[in-house]
């Protein structure tokens, strides 16, 4: 999860002002922080094959780093909006379904609970986000940070629960 | 031309597929539609054991499991089948076979997670749903070992990497996971 120049704790516009300054660390970090939201949105809402979630994956990052000077706050606001207009274009129907609707509302929530991992503390949150968001499995989780694999069920079962009780405390929508 | 999706068909209309003399869903598909039903037996044991203090976080991870595999069902047979027409062609040969490997070893990885979910639910769940447990841990070993079948045999037409080792650990893990689970029970 941390890259050698220690970009992953840095805010969106952090990121940008040291991609703009040629760092690349930072920019992959921008692009690792937002694919699985791009993803999610073409193919998990929008039903995309894979070739065209590419084109649409291409399109997104080409407008955001042709963008990143004048973004203020948060980027997932304009991915989105890039996302949505991107994967539009490439269906028959100009038009969101309630199904396709509802679809982004979950991913919505699920960037939701993707921001609080922030509320663990960084081992517990590197479980989960090994698991979840890098869909990293027990074998390479075992293997990577040296724990047994039998004990990984229970000790991400724990980090979730804990999880779960900082998002109550703290209001966040799940 | 068979649809690569099959997410949202019927089981018989899956096994049609299946069957079929076409590129399509074939051992990948069916290796992952299984460890994906594995994963809803475990969430099925987990949910019916109340007094289990950590069920809903074991749920949650096999629900996530469940997910990756049905979308594996559709991706992996989509990447073979590219592989194939590429070695038809004898062009463009590596590419799409790395992809079918990554996407194998995917599969072995997440029925791999579910067999290790099993094993956990089989310890620890209520005695009247660990004969499920268990069924899941076989049913999930049996795909990790499918795909580590296919992962070698696609090796075969490439340099040699890491991939073979890595999934030789893996079906050791489901082994290990479907005997501990066979044990508590």
């Amino acid at each position: 999860v941390k890259t050698a120049s220690g970009v992953v704790d840095r805010t969106d516009r952090q990121l940008a002002e040291l991609a703009l300054g040629g760092d690349l660390d930072a920019w992959g970090a921008l692009v690792d922080r937002y694919s699985p939201y791009v993803h999610a949105i073409a193919v998990r809402a929008f039903g995309l094959g894979e070739s065209d979630a590419d084109e649409v994956f291409q399109g997104v990052f080409h407008r955001l780093f042709a963008d990143l000077g004048v973004i203020r706050g948060d980027f997932r606001g304009p991915i989105g909006v890039a996302t949505r207009s991107l994967c539009l274009e490439r269906r028959t129907d100009a038009a969101v379904d309630p199904g396709t609707a509802a679809l982004l509302l979950q991913i919505e929530a699920a960037m939701n609970v993707r921001g609080a991992l922030g509320l663990l503390d960084e081992s517990r949150g590197d479980l989960l986000r090994r698991f979840f968001v890098s869909n990293q499995s027990y074998r390479t989780i075992a293997e990577e940070l040296e724990l047994p694999i039998t004990t990984l069920p229970g000790r991400v079962a724990s980090a979730l629960d804990e999880l779960c009780d900082l998002m109550a405390a703290e209001g966040i929508d799940r | 031309m068979v649809t690569p999706e099959v997410g949202g068909l019927t089981v018989s209309e899956l096994l049609a597929q299946l069957s079929r003399d076409e590129f399509g869903p074939a051992a990948s598909t069916a290796a992952a539609v299984s460890a994906a039903m594995a994963a809803a037996l475990v969430e099925m044991t987990v949910r019916r054991s109340s007094d289990w203090p950590e069920a809903r976080g074991i749920a949650a991870q096999a629900s996530a499991r469940r997910a990756r595999l049905t979308e594996l069902a559709s991706t992996t047979s989509v990447a073979l089948t590219e592989a194939i027409r590429a070695l038809e062609r004898n062009e463009g040969i590596e590419a799409p076979l790395r992809r079918t490997i990554e996407l194998l070893v995917a599969l072995a990885d997440a029925a791999g997670d579910v067999g290790e979910l099993a094993a956990h639910a089989a310890e620890r769940a209520d005695w009247a749903v660990r004969p499920d447990a268990v069924s899941a841990a076989l049913l999930a070993e049996s795909a990790v070992a499918t795909a580590a079948t296919l992962v070698r045999a696609n090796l075969l037409v490439l340099p040699a990497d890491g991939a073979s080792d890595y999934v030789d650990r893996v079906e050791s893990d489901a082994l290990s996971a479907a005997r501990r689970a066979l044990e508590a029970v």
